[in-house]
């Protein structure tokens, strides 16, 4: 090994290569689908993993949106899913590969705050637009990127939502617990200061770490809290254990979560009696005759497929309206028109009606309260008036 | 403040550490007996709890199905145990088998890599086969609770301070009284004299890996129906934690493991009340290390054979 | 033992790493940014391979707790060139600080553990992991806990940032140059040489003079100072990190690409990387049946194949070296 030039050529030959490329393109520039090639629509949630039975949900309601659509001026339009992993490199990585991807109009994703989060700054660079169904994290709107649009809402509403619903019942003395992760924790610490401004009082805030399953510790030291109210920043893995070990370590509280704890089989199936009784926040309930064509090709619903069909459509119906075709056949998708044309959307989805504010945020979208009960051998969600 | 500390606080705290320290006590049994033996840590033993646990599982699903499970609850407790630790039995013994055996004349550092990608392997086999879902144990008994004095505790909290108590003490007395435990001790003591003496070691290591192999099943039944939620990661985490145990109360040596294990679960119980509970993994991995550093040797003191 | 396969000999090594400098010099353009980004990925964990590969390879020391040092590597940059405190000091300033803070904690560490037998080393290292992760998430004032830290500053050359997958492709084959060669010298230096009879004998070892506990000492900050600077690069290059960056997973597959690719092996723990980071990422779709893979090739190359695919040329590796009493 020449160790002598080594050292010496390299760097320089480095550093030359270095310099002379060209800078990152700052412009939006366009698209261009071939005559014969389909329109991608890229999709990046979570396959494999602890929360995989969400994330396949989210593709499945995507899925059917673009299998429905068919064709986009001619052209058919496919769904390319990619996993993310619900965490930043591999979000990144795909992130990259949509990018670069000529024939992608559009991403539906991520699914996870923590991965949409340096996701959407490569999007920014690459302005290729992306709507997530599931990443609400406050800061991926508060940061004003242009390319990111989601048809869920923001944390801080659905937390606010929680706060307002407690104080209405006269829940003011609460016990906060949360997973401890980027989504929880976030949740969690809205929903306390909001309580507090509604004249209700934090008893305490305690996290678990997620992927425990031993939360007597914990729950036995708040029980002499006495609260009328354990709130729960986190998804259903937890939260079924939470309810469920509330009720054995004697906590006769009220039990309120987010939409992580929204789902069928992870919440109320899995909890089994104890969950009976809790309330969780969520969207409107999406349109009924939806929900049964939806089930009857998947199965039972987990949590964000509506947001993900309404997300997969609005793309689409952007791409259409913004697409010019070319006397070759060919589709020519300017990256500002779509964007803008995405930002008028004003669409009566399936989770109700599709407005977007200046930040990408879905405004009107309404959170929700939903009671889990138990009639005739059966439990549900039932919406709660408020 | 005062809360934290009445007196039904504190016995409720003694109750819960006492079952999560119970479960971990049975796990570590088995990494004690085993590096006793083998002087190998086997990173693959969460699995074989994990593996144990639904194998539990699919017995009572398959028991509630054919309308068994509600006419004879306890035989169904029973079935579940039994499948369990014939299943996990028989990993363990494979996995010595083909992951280990061949390994036991290589370098230190070799057993030690091959029981980590065992353990990688196992996971992700159970993570295909339940296609990344978790899986709920079917409801076999209620949870019903009485109160006695200031204790208040469950009928599954009694069964799972009973049921580790009593097999714990069942190994003690087998390893103290049967031949075959007897063979255990000299083998762990020291391995070719043992052989001198006609003891088939293969066989007493494979008969070592079976019985730490099922007291972890039992183990994972338990936290199943106590628990409730199973995946395939469950035994990641436990796993390191019982292993702490076992080092806590000396590797090696068997009551020092049901020592350790009940230290580490009352430790966890009693140290949430004074930091944010986030951190109560913390207290196993800092006791690991302190342990370590300080007394290698464990509360009890190792049951390790002489160097050569 | 196979060395590298003899057709190499014939060609002058000169020529043959011209040559592969120059390919890998080229790539980026003919690839496009998608596949820079993997390489990128995959020259990260390079980084982390060398380091680790001193260590494990060099030394003999399983450390299963290798992540905590490149997550001190990335937070260090990131707490020190982001809005989270309004510090922006230049890349390259913090990078020699994070390798010599990712050293300070591989010699916190190493000090007290390193007198432990070889399996509770790994168990301590790992253990030593996970509570570096858990107070990276649980210290919110500092660190802003699960919701990471964002908006990183990317390094300048000059005025032009290094801020796409082809830009950042070279500066990380500029890191993985410098990782290898030095690695190299050590392993060819007296110090290396104190680690392989360390490696093969330690009582011998101890006889002839040579400080065990020092020499331990050194190969683990030496190791951890090589994740410092990876985390550095990582942090800079994703612009985002979270705790959940750094978990155990990341050193397992660390320690997977040293052990198939060639413990003591530089060749070795390269072709490692390239195996077991690229190659899933063009078998995009099987993510599970890869981690799979890992754990039976573990095995295997134990049972079968100890010093890997690409073994060290000269020297028995520490898996190879049969058992000794301790």
């Amino acid at each position: 090994m020449p160790r002598r030039s080594f050292p010496t050529l390299l760097p320089a030959a480095i550093l030359f290569l270095l310099l002379s490329l060209p800078a990152a393109a700052a412009e939006w520039g366009a698209i261009r689908i071939p005559s014969g090639s389909p329109v991608k629509i890229g999709m990046g949630t979570m396959l494999t993993g602890d929360y995989a039975g969400m994330g396949i949900d989210i593709m499945h309601g995507a899925e059917m949106a673009v299998k429905e659509k068919g064709l986009i001026l001619g052209h058919p339009v496919t769904l390319q899913t990619e996993d993310d992993g619900c965490a930043g490199p591999s979000s990144v990585v795909i992130a990259e590969k949509f990018c670069n991807d000529p024939l992608v109009a559009g991403v539906v994703g991520y699914m996870c705050s923590g991965g949409s989060k340096p996701a959407s700054d490569i999007h920014n660079k690459y302005k290729v637009v992306m709507i997530s169904s599931s990443s609400t994290a406050l800061e991926l709107t508060s940061r004003k990127i242009p390319i990111f649009f989601r048809t869920c809402w923001n944390d801080r509403i659905q937390a606010q939502r929680a706060a307002d619903f407690a104080a209405s019942r006269g829940w003011l003395r609460a016990a906060v617990l949360h997973d401890k992760s980027d989504y929880g924790q976030s949740l969690a610490e809205d929903f306390a200061q909001h309580l507090k401004t509604r004249g209700g009082e934090v008893l305490a805030m305690e996290g678990v770490t997620r992927g425990d399953k031993d939360f007597s510790p914990v729950l036995t030291k708040i029980k002499p809290l006495r609260p009328q109210l354990v709130y729960f920043g986190g998804m259903s893995a937890e939260g079924v254990l939470v309810v469920r070990q509330m009720q054995r370590v004697g906590i006769r509280a009220k039990f309120l979560s987010d939409d992580g704890c929204f789902t069928e089989k992870d919440f109320i199936q899995a909890g089994g009696r104890a969950a009976t009784g809790s309330f969780v926040t969520y969207a409107q309930e999406p349109d009924p005759a939806w929900m049964a064509h939806f089930e009857s090709i998947y199965g039972p619903r987990q949590t964000f497929s509506p947001q993900a069909y309404d997300a997969a459509t609005i793309l689409m119906m952007a791409v259409e309206s913004a697409a010019e075709r070319q006397p070759d056949d060919s589709l020519l998708i300017d990256k500002k028109r779509l964007r803008d044309a995405l930002a008028a959307t004003d669409h009566e989805g399936v989770t109700g009606r599709i407005v977007f504010d200046v930040n990408g945020d879905r405004t009107g979208s309404v959170v929700a309260l939903y009671e889990v009960v138990e009639e005739s051998g059966k439990r549900f969600f039932r919406k709660v008036p408020f | 403040m005062e809360a934290f500390f009445s007196a039904a606080i504190l016995c409720d705290q003694l109750i819960n550490g006492l079952t999560i320290g119970g479960i971990y006590a049975l796990i570590a049994l088995g990494y004690t007996l085993v590096y006793g033996i083998l002087f190998m840590i086997n990173f693959a033993h969460g699995e074989i709890f994990m593996f144990g646990s639904f194998a539990g599982y699919a017995a009572l699903t398959f028991l509630l199905q054919h309308g068994v499970m509600e006419r004879h609850p306890l035989a169904s407790i029973l079935a579940a145990f039994l499948a369990a630790m014939v299943v996990s039995a028989l990993l363990g013994t494979i996995l010595e088998r083909v992951a280990y055996r061949p390994l036991r004349r290589a370098s230190r550092l070799a057993p030690l890599i091959s029981a980590i990608g065992a353990s990688i392997f196992l996971q992700n086999v159970m993570l295909i086969i339940i296609k990344g879902r978790m899986q709920v144990y079917p409801d076999v008994l209620h949870e019903t609770f009485f109160e006695i004095g200031w204790f208040s505790i469950s009928n599954f909290q009694i069964m799972i301070i009973l049921g580790s108590f009593l097999l714990m003490a069942g190994l003690y007395l087998f390893i103290q009284r049967t031949r075959i435990g007897r063979a255990m001790r000299a083998v762990a003591e020291d391995r070719s004299a043992a052989a001198l003496m006609g003891i088939d070691v293969n066989r007493i290591i494979m008969i070592t890996f079976v019985i730490g192999s099922a007291l972890a099943a039992a183990a994972g039944v338990m936290v199943g129906m106590y628990y409730t939620q199973i995946n395939h990661m469950m035994g990641f985490i436990p796993g390191i934690k019982a292993f702490t145990a076992a080092v806590l109360g000396g590797i090696g040596n068997v009551p020092g493991a049901m020592l350790g294990g009940l230290f580490l679960g009352l430790a966890e119980a009693f140290g949430v009340l004074f930091m944010p509970a986030q951190y109560k993994d913390v207290i196993a991995f800092a006791l690991l290390v302190l342990v370590l550093i300080f007394r290698p040797r464990g509360i009890l003191g190792e049951v390790v054979s002489e160097k050569v | 033992m196979k060395s590298p396969a003899p057709l190499f000999r014939k060609i002058p090594p000169a020529v043959s790493l011209s040559a592969v400098i120059l390919f890998t010099a080229v790539l980026p353009p003919v690839v496009g940014n998608y596949w820079s980004q993997v390489l990128g990925d995959i020259g990260i964990y390079m980084m982390l391979g060398i380091g680790l590969n001193v260590v494990v390879g060099f030394a003999g020391l399983l450390d299963l707790g290798y992540v905590a040092f490149f997550g001190i590597g990335a937070y260090g940059y990131a707490l020190m060139a982001s809005p989270q405190f309004g510090m922006h000091v230049p890349f390259w300033l913090m990078l020699p600080v994070c390798v010599a803070l990712a050293a300070a904690g591989g010699a916190l560490l190493g000090i007290p553990v390193l007198r432990l037998r070889g399996d509770y080393l790994a168990i301590v290292t790992l253990g030593f992991g996970e509570i570096i992760r858990v107070i990276l998430n649980n210290l919110d004032p500092l660190t802003n806990g699960p919701r990471g830290l964002l908006r990183i500053d990317p390094p300048f050359l000059g005025a032009t940032p290094i801020n796409n997958p082809q830009r950042w492709y070279y500066l990380i084959l500029a890191g993985v140059l410098v990782a290898a060669f030095t690695a190299d010298r050590l392993n060819n230096s007296r110090i290396g040489r104190a680690w392989i009879a360390m490696r093969e004998d330690q009582d011998a070892a101890a006889v002839m003079g040579i400080d065990i506990l020092k020499y331990k000492l050194l190969a683990f900050t030496i190791g951890a100072s090589f994740a410092g600077a990876g985390g550095a690069i990582f942090a800079a290059r994703q612009g985002a990190i979270f705790p959940e960056n750094f978990s155990l997973m990341v050193s397992i597959n660390v320690l997977c690409l040293i052990i198939i690719g060639g413990m003591g092996s530089i060749p070795g723990v390269i072709l490692g990387a390239v195996v077991l980071i690229g190659l899933p990422e063009m078998l995009r779709g099987t993510e599970q049946y890869r981690m799979l893979s890992f754990g039976a090739l573990l095995v295997i190359m134990m049972i079968f194949r100890p010093s890997g695919l690409l073994p060290a040329s000269r020297r028995r590796p520490a898996a190879a070296a049969p058992r000794e009493p301790e």
